[in-house]
């Protein structure tokens, strides 16, 4: 009895330490830096990658018996299960941000590099299908999330926005830079995803945002390794804990994005008269440009303009603007939603 | 209200009283209580909640709409009210036009949007985290209590008879499958008084059919939000019928091309039959699904009865096989459905062994099976629709030794020239082992007009699936995605997976399924792919199912621009040939992945209606 008593308790201790790891999610800080690389070269040759400074490794595997269910997946062509002969190798990333956006750098240890490479040339090599699965959401709860596919040595990139193109969300697609390198020992990946793309949740305080990292090695059958939870399972991503910015910083982050809004902005406006030419009284609607859309366009560039150069832009001007935002921003949804009222007026005024 | 309890009074009088009765105004809103409406954009891809701010309110107190004749058009408000009421109940009156034109009543379909929980990423993606739920709205009922939401728990329970189930849990948890078309459980057919939450909004679908031969022109009437005969408010309903019919909808490459609409899985003939469900009841449901899908827009679904599984697997009865695909194809027809040609499941192959693990007997006895199966399809639609127009299938998403046995197995339907195929591929996959035999292909991903240019050079026809597959709640995702963005690049049709998470007609017995159940297990992190919910008496309609309408709806409309600038360009008039010009001009530069469709849709009918007026 007293035997199995200290067995059980023993085995108590073991759950209650244990416990708390296996539910343990992974934690990465993503710093504000001045001078961040830019471009896998810079990436791959610099201190922070050679000398492993904020270097993170902490990848398991993916979850076996789960990865051959994912040949379900119309979508995207994964790598399959581990082989029981397989080794494993090193995955591991760096991220940090800055006032332009988000930069992450993947690093994947291969040590067949030599063989994958002569054989890629093959279209049915594995090496091709070699892939990184990156996702994440920028918020906890309620957000939308995203999901870019890589096969770094055949440089190509599948976007998969889970959103729809509106006012509020857009595809990645359009500015995110991916660029990769075959290494030595393996092959190096740049991801550089811009604030404008995402401002909405730019971490202009700070946050957690939700970020998960697979690689599928499908050409050493090494199965995957995740850093964590399954495929778009958000709840069980590791944690990107983007550390607050400093007001400094701060007003960097919102001068950049206010000063792209503002340009994007003109540059709408311009086309809308230049190119587009609601005003032209062939192809345009000059009523509509006349009485809805000029006086909007005159309003926005007033207030733009009120504020003066932008490289001159005071604190207190830029958080002014930073209410309009959106207005600057998404000019061209603006011009849609102005055109629909338009247009409904003018189809319930007349018979 | 009981006649019977009425005084002995004449016609006249009764008609009168009840007349006035009918006009009687409501008592007035109590005091204190205070009534938001804002009518919002009903196709939009803002989830809206109940207690999150909407920026996108547009006319207080007033809601619109802007349709064709004999089309569904959707249109939405939020109430939100400062204090807990019970009871609150929506009356729609009458439309009244000019001249005397009247829409009834009845023509407005009201229901209220359900907020209940999903897995993670719900409102996103048809892949599902089980490892949390969220608040999503997607249903859209006429009695809100069919579902109750658990927010401590963070479940749903589905009304049942008389009590509530949990349909939140984890697959592994459930010990027998949910016979959906046996078990008791439906929605209402009458608007049901509902509750408001102090400070929460409350989203209200209404959906106007406007009649085949309603006048052009405005209707007016109102809809007025009442509590035990108290009035709390009143909706201003506008409406302009326009003054033309939609076409059904033709490819943007080729205005003499049928585009498709389809979707996986509208059959319920053979799972009922395998559950014992009363041949009548059978017919009723598939009565039903059909009647929802032409009011959607799916006018080519599949016929679902494959003769493969009654006549080769010695279990089953062909005679039974071949009545249930006669009664599918007679309850298509009565359903108005575009039945030619006519996209059947039968495969179009008897084993799949490959010829070389086959003596050559087996393969000749198998081939003239094939061979006679193909021609007793033939000759039962021939029977029921008068046509022989008939796509048949292969091997789901055939990997490349199930393409060798295709290609082997088809030299069996050398007799039948006419008959075509169609199969489900991904990209690159089909086109280069057996593009040749293919005729119409459902390739996963999201449209692009490179993979419509591969398979038309042959002339095939493309569709796409999972692009994304149906589970996704937001109704901006099918009205794109099945919407002009697909039809812009090319594709000949819609032909998504799936309408709603069916039993398995043979593996049923070993399914634990719940089709209401989000969590459908497994390791894939799918969710359920439910555009539409199904229950004993028909379909419960979703905001996404609402989005695919529209989507198709646009489609429509560009069909018929399209058809309309055609005319301009041989009226012989140089103004509405250049006007027919312009608008081709906009609609083939706007692009329509990232387009504001709802300013896209009222661009084509300012166009249509003004090459109508150069045209007439």
């Amino acid at each position: 009895m007293k035997t199995s008593l200290a067995l059980s308790g023993v085995l108590s201790a073991i759950l209650l330490l244990s416990a708390p790891l296996h539910a343990q999610e992974n934690r990465y800080a993503c710093k504000f830096e001045k001078d961040i690389p830019f471009g896998v070269s810079a990436w791959s040759q610099s201190e922070r990658v050679r000398k492993g400074i904020g270097k993170e490794v902490r990848f398991g595997p993916y979850k076996k018996g789960t990865a051959a269910d994912l040949a379900n997946d119309a979508l995207v062509i994964r790598g399959g299960e581990a082989s029981e002969k397989s080794d494993p190798r090193e995955t591991a990333f760096w991220q940090a941000y800055d006032d332009k956006g988000w930069y992450i750098y993947i690093e994947a240890k291969e040590p067949q590099i030599a063989d994958l490479l002569n054989r890629l040339p093959d279209p049915r090599s594995p090496g091709r299908a070699e892939a990184y699965e990156l996702f994440f959401s920028p918020g906890e709860r309620d957000v939308p999330y995203y999901q870019i596919f890589i096969n770094p040595y055949v440089g190509e990139t599948q976007y998969f926005d889970w959103g729809i193109p509106s006012a509020d969300y857009r595809s990645l697609k359009t500015e995110t830079k991916v660029e990769s390198l075959p290494l030595a020992d393996g092959v190096g990946t740049f991801v550089f995803i811009p604030w404008s793309l995402i401002y909405e949740r730019a971490p202009i305080e700070g946050g957690d945002w939700r970020f998960n990292l697979i690689r599928w090695m499908p050409f050493s059958k090494a199965g995957g390794v995740t850093w964590g939870g399954r495929v778009h399972e958000t709840g069980k991503f590791g944690k990107l804990n983007f550390q607050k910015p400093s007001q400094e910083q701060k007003l960097a982050i919102e001068r950049r994005l206010l000063k792209t809004a503002w340009f994007k902005f003109q540059a709408t406006a311009n086309t809308l008269r230049e190119y587009v030419s609601w005003d032209d009284a062939e192809v345009g609607d000059p009523e509509f440009y006349k009485k809805v859309l000029a006086p909007e366009i005159e309003r926005l560039t007033a207030m733009g303009n009120s504020w003066g150069e932008p490289e001159q832009w005071t604190a207190e001007q830029v958080k002014q603007g930073m209410a309009h935002l959106k207005d600057f921003m998404e000019f061209d949804y603006k011009v849609s939603s102005l055109r629909e009222h338009y247009l409904k007026q003018k189809l319930f005024s007349q018979e | 209200m009981k006649i019977t309890h009425l005084p002995n009074i004449g016609v006249t009088a009764l008609a009168l009283l009840l007349a006035t009765q009918a006009r009687a105004p409501a008592a007035p809103k109590p005091a204190g209580v205070d009534i938001q409406i804002h009518e919002v954009p009903a196709i939009s891809s803002i989830k809206r909640l109940p207690d999150q701010p909407q920026r996108d309110l547009q006319g207080r107190n007033e809601l619109h709409f802007l349709a064709a004749k004999g089309e569904f058009e959707p249109a939405s408000f939020l109430i939100r009210s400062n204090e807990d009421l019970e009871g609150v109940e929506l009356k729609a009156g009458a439309l009244k036009g000019r001249k005397g034109a009247v829409i009834a009543a009845a023509n407005l379909d009201i229901k209220v949007v359900k907020v209940w929980y999903q897995d993670g990423t719900a409102w996103y993606s048809y892949f599902a985290d089980p490892s949390h739920r969220e608040r999503v709205p997607e249903l859209l009922l006429k009695d809100e209590t069919l579902v109750r939401v658990d927010d401590a728990r963070r479940e749903n329970l589905l009304r049942v008879g008389g009590s509530y189930q949990s349909i939140s849990y984890p697959l592994e948890e459930a010990k027998e499958f949910f016979n959906y078309l046996a078990e008791p459980v439906s929605d209402a057919s009458t608007l049901q008084p509902f509750g408001l939450k102090a400070g929460e909004n409350k989203q209200i679908w209404v959906t106007l059919r406007v009649p085949d031969d309603a006048a052009p022109g405005v209707y007016t009437g109102t809809i007025t939000l009442e509590q035990q005969g108290r009035k709390l408010g009143e909706v201003e309903v506008k409406a302009r019928v326009l003054p033309f019919e939609l076409p059904a909808p033709k490819t943007y490459y080729d205005l003499d091309k049928k585009f498709f609409v389809s979707i996986y899985q509208t059959g319920v003939l053979k799972i009922a039959d395998a559950l014992g469900i009363p041949e009548e009841e059978a017919i009723a449901m598939q009565r039903e699904v059909y009647r929802n899908l032409k009011a959607h827009n799916v006018v080519n679904p599949r016929s679902e009865s494959s003769l493969r599984v009654w006549f080769e697997e010695k279990t089953n009865d062909p005679a039974k096989g071949l009545k249930l695909l006669k009664t599918e194809l007679a309850l298509m027809k009565e359903a108005g459905l575009d039945t030619k040609p006519l996209l059947s499941c039968e495969s179009t192959y008897f084993s799949r062994k490959p010829k070389a693990e086959m003596s050559q007997e087996e393969f000749e006895t198998g081939g003239e099976s094939l061979k006679a199966r193909i021609g007793l399809l033939r000759d039962t639609v021939k029977e029921v629709l008068g046509h022989t127009d008939i796509y048949t299938t292969a091997f789901d998403e055939a990997g490349v030794s199930l393409i060798k046995v295709i290609r082997e197995q088809n030299q069996f339907l050398a007799d039948y020239p006419d008959l075509k195929m169609w199969i489900t591929t991904s990209r690159n996959k089909h086109s280069n082992m057996m593009g040749y035999l293919v005729d119409y292909a459902n390739q996963a991903g999201w449209p692009n007009r490179e993979e419509a240019a591969t398979w038309h050079a042959t002339g095939a026809k493309i569709a796409s699936y999972a692009s994304p597959h149906t589970g996704v709640e937001n109704p901006d995702v099918y009205r794109r995605w099945e919407g002009l963005a697909r039809y812009k690049a090319n594709y000949d049709g819609s032909f998504n997976y799936k309408l709603y998470t069916q039993l398995h007609p043979t593996l049923y017995k070993r399914q634990k399924a719940n089709t209401w159940n989000d969590s459908v297990g497994g390791s894939a992190t799918f969710r359920s792919f439910n555009i539409a919910y199904p229950t004993k008496g028909g379909l419960i309609d979703t905001l996404a199912w609402e989005g695919f309408r529209e989507g198709i709806d646009d489609i429509r409309y560009a069909t018929l621009l399209k058809q309309r600038a055609q005319a301009a360009e041989a009226s012989g008039s140089q103004e509405a040939r250049h006007l027919g010009r312009k608008a081709l001009i906009w609609l083939e530069t706007t692009n329509m992945e990232t387009a504001d469709l709802n300013a896209v849709r009222l661009e084509m009918i300012n166009y249509i209606l003004e090459l109508d007026n150069l045209l007439k």
